[in-house]
């Protein structure tokens, strides 16, 4: 199941021109709380938040899709802080426990390894920012459990059409 | 030098942040400083007026999802507007936490903050990454207990027998060097980090982490999340489990 988490308008989107099929887009459009660090999702739910909004079972959604396309705003090198919630929501992808993968300390995915996790950031972007952001999205894909990761870097949200899936 | 201390965790209470940031405050003695927490939304006005009178900022936020806290972010986005209607021009630190055992893990995070210093006209003072910071955190509950014990079970035998055996004595040192051995390299980090804030000058980036061999963190690490789903009274293998909610795909 493919999955697009973005954080643009409806103009903006419709302009991806994105598939119906086998597609789940989610607008991360701030309605919804922040983590707030108990870690109940990994303590007492088998994934899944406390906090019942939107986000609740972000984890599950994230852990079945592949691949998982992510457009946002580039922040400093990161992800809007639209986007970036939906992702701190979404710890629940992995396990409590602790291994190593890459020579560092990881958490243990609770869903199969996954192919694919696209990054495209839109946005005005600077030299050290576009390093940060592809560090940032190899860091993501070790941890969120896929084999590979794409950035894609955009001056603005037109020229996304037709380069996300 | 008027120097603000951020503690970002969103945690009501407790939190390595907090604890760390703490600590961080502990190394500037005389300083003019001020410490706030920078919770959510509803604590970033305060924030922004503190900013204003600040020479130094020191952030101190848990690392999540490989990079700033969501709430950071949107706190960082406000302050850069602020910076540049305001012309405010201060010296940002960082001390960035994980709950992995490197602290190099954190680099993104510091990164991103040194970006921030670009765009909002502010200058990059330089960070420590801490790895094992929710370990530290416990470890700083632990060993006041223990040493805590130890100090009363010296006083009462001082007022029992009259003399405290040496065995407690040797105790108490023993707890007191493991819990500053443990600190260590953190301790060392901060010292750096003062010495960077009270002279006004820039630092490079430092990591450094709990000092207890990855080979053992990772055991250690793993029982008490056993524990502490126990405590909260779920068994491991309910942990285990995968959330069996389908999403829902009408949301667009």
């Amino acid at each position: 199941m493919r999955t697009v988490i973005h954080d643009l308008n409806a103009e903006g989107l419709a302009a991806l021109g994105l598939p119906e099929e086998d597609t789940v887009i989610f607008h991360a459009d701030g309605r919804y709380a922040p983590c707030r660090g108990c870690f109940q999702c990994w303590l007492k739910n088998a994934g899944f938040c406390v906090m019942k909004d939107s986000l609740r079972h972000m984890g599950a959604l994230i852990g079945q899709s592949d691949p998982l396309i992510i457009v946002s705003r580039c922040c400093y090198g990161g992800y809007s802080s639209k986007v970036k919630a939906v992702l701190d929501r979404a710890i629940g992808t992995s396990l409590p426990f602790f291994t190593w993968r890459g020579g560092q300390t990881h958490h243990i995915g609770r869903y199969p390894q996954r192919r694919l996790l696209r990054v495209c950031f839109y946005g005005d972007c600077t030299a050290l920012e576009r390093q940060i952001a592809k560090e940032l999205a190899e860091r993501n894909r070790l941890n969120l459990g896929y084999e590979k990761a794409e950035v894609r870097f955009f001056q603005n949200p037109a020229q996304l059409g037709g380069h996300i899936v | 030098m008027n120097l603000l201390i951020l503690h970002a965790s969103p945690k009501k209470r407790g939190g390595a942040s907090r604890f760390v940031s703490g600590l961080f405050r502990l190394f500037m003695p005389g300083a003019s400083a001020k410490t706030a927490a920078l919770r959510g939304r509803q604590d970033f006005e305060r924030a922004l007026v503190y900013m204003a009178d600040a020479d130094a900022v020191c952030l101190s936020f848990p690392l999540y999802v490989d990079g700033l806290p969501s709430h950071v972010v949107e706190f960082l986005t406000l302050a850069e507007e602020y910076c540049q209607t305001h012309s405010r021009r201060f010296r940002l630190y960082a001390i960035a936490n994980n709950g992995f055992i490197e602290g190099r893990q954190n680099r993104a995070a510091l990164q991103m903050l040194e970006a921030w210093c670009v765009r909002a006209g502010a200058v990059w003072g330089g960070g420590i990454g801490i790895g094992g910071g929710a370990m530290l955190r416990i470890l700083g509950i632990v060993y006041p207990i223990l040493i805590a014990l130890t100090l009363l079970q010296m006083a009462a035998s001082l007022f029992t027998q009259g003399a405290v055996p040496p065995d407690l004595s040797c105790s108490l040192v023993f707890q007191a060097a493991g819990w500053l051995f443990f600190n260590a390299g953190v301790l060392f980090a901060m010292g750096r980090l003062s010495r960077a804030v009270r002279k006004g000058r820039a630092m490079p980036d430092h990591y450094t982490r709990v000092l207890i061999p990855a080979f053992l963190f990772v055991p250690i690490a793993d029982l008490f999340m056993i524990l502490s789903s126990l405590f909260h009274g779920r068994l491991l293998f309910t942990l285990l489990r995968r959330d069996g909610q389908p999403f829902d795909k009408e949301r667009r």
